[in-house]
């Protein structure tokens, strides 16, 4: 049974490009898949948007439904004045996506299962959002930590809302990154189970259960990789709205 | 569209102008038109759904494992403070208390319909709810 933990490798695909800050800077694994997420979400776009056609085709129809899902979530998670930020909560939504889904053909590279790509994005997010909460409401932003309360009970809710404000990144880039690794390594468990059952003699006509299973599995999985860009979309918007309007 | 006869050129519009009812191009895409519309109409909203929360999974997955999530960077924060500081174990004491407690405050707050925000804010289109009930 092959290591269980290789297919989270990344390994170099290059020599070295240049050098930053003295450690070398390699095309991996990892940076093509990203590439290759990003290619396909440009051409279904630009193929969906070719002809702009009255009665969609294929590809229209999905590069509008997805457009229209995220305009709606948007809307509805972040408030009336969150449209300047529906083209950044589309480009996280579709990213995430690509990389989840592209991650499940065999022999690719899961992106999503490397916590510090999803801590990367969560902290450009959390970047905007503190920007934008500064240039809408100047230092009345810090009034985001401090809740209606009783004077006395209002330091504890101040560090209770700061920490509730500071573990959002962290739990934003987890969630994904355990949902993906997790999803994974159950697959390659259950492929590890046939591989064993066939080379266990009379019991060999047994594989086919664990075969079936990830059969199951990888449908479940790919369920799992659209739910959970949804879910980084639309937190994302729901933390978006804290900069947006508050009380 | 290849079956179709080529198009006539499209009419100006004029004041009281109504859809050429002669022309058949014109018919079937009004015809479309109201197809479309009554296929789009979304069905009422059950009392109580939150808008923009289309899957309840996506909810309820989240739920849980904010408030581990919570507990646990809080934990791990106050272990590397203790670690530099040399004050082991008391800022991670403190920090995993007060982790939960915010990780429970937020799980109210999502549960009681203030959505995930910070700071209790009036509930959603609702407006005359301030603060915790």
């Amino acid at each position: 049974m092959a290591p269980l933990l290789d297919e989270f490798e990344i390994h170099p695909l290059s020599g070295s490009l240049f050098s930053a800050g003295g450690h070398p800077v390699v095309f991996t694994n990892s940076a093509l898949l990203m590439l290759l997420a990003v290619m396909c979400a440009s051409l279904l776009m630009m193929v969906g948007m070719r002809r702009r056609a009255l009665v969609p085709g294929r590809f229209q129809m999905a590069a509008e439904s997805i457009y229209n899902m995220i305009v709606d979530m948007v809307e509805g998670a972040a408030g009336k004045h969150a449209e300047p930020f529906v083209p950044f909560v589309f480009s996280i939504f579709v990213f995430i996506l690509f990389c989840n889904v592209l991650g499940l053909i065999p022999y690719s590279f899961t992106v999503t299962s490397q916590i510090i790509v999803n801590f990367s994005l969560a902290i450009f997010l959390f970047i905007v959002i503190i920007i934008t909460g500064f240039v809408r409401h100047g230092v009345r932003f810090f009034a985001l930590f401090a809740p209606p309360a009783p004077k006395v009970m209002l330091p504890f809710m101040i560090v209770v809302e700061f920490l509730s404000f500071v573990v959002r990144p962290f739990s934003l880039s987890i969630r994904l990154f355990a949902n993906m690794m997790a999803g994974h390594i159950l697959l390659q468990v259950f492929a590890g189970m046939v591989a064993s059952l066939l080379a266990a003699g009379w019991l060999s006509g047994f594989s086919v259960l664990p075969l079936l299973a990830d059969v199951g599995i990888t449908g479940f999985e790919l369920f799992v990789a659209l739910l959970q860009a949804y879910i980084y979309a639309i937190l994302s918007a729901v933390y978006l709205r804290d900069a947006i309007e508050m009380h | 569209m290849s079956g179709l006869t080529p198009k006539p050129p499209i009419p100006t519009f004029r004041a009281g102008f109504k859809g050429m009812t002669g022309d058949p191009e014109r018919n079937r895409l009004d015809d479309l038109a109201a197809r479309i519309d009554k296929a789009g109409a979304k069905p009422a909203q059950p009392e109580g759904t939150e808008a923009g929360d289309r899957f309840g999974l996506a909810k309820a997955g989240r739920m849980g494992f904010d408030f581990v999530a919570t507990v646990m960077v809080c934990g791990a924060v106050g272990f590397l403070v203790d670690r530099q500081l040399g004050t082991r174990p008391w800022v991670m004491l403190g920090l995993l208390l007060a982790g939960f407690v915010a990780g429970l405050a937020n799980m109210w707050r999502a549960l009681g319909g203030y959505e995930q925000g910070i700071g209790w804010k009036p509930k959603a289109e609702d407006g005359n709810r301030k603060t915790e009930d």
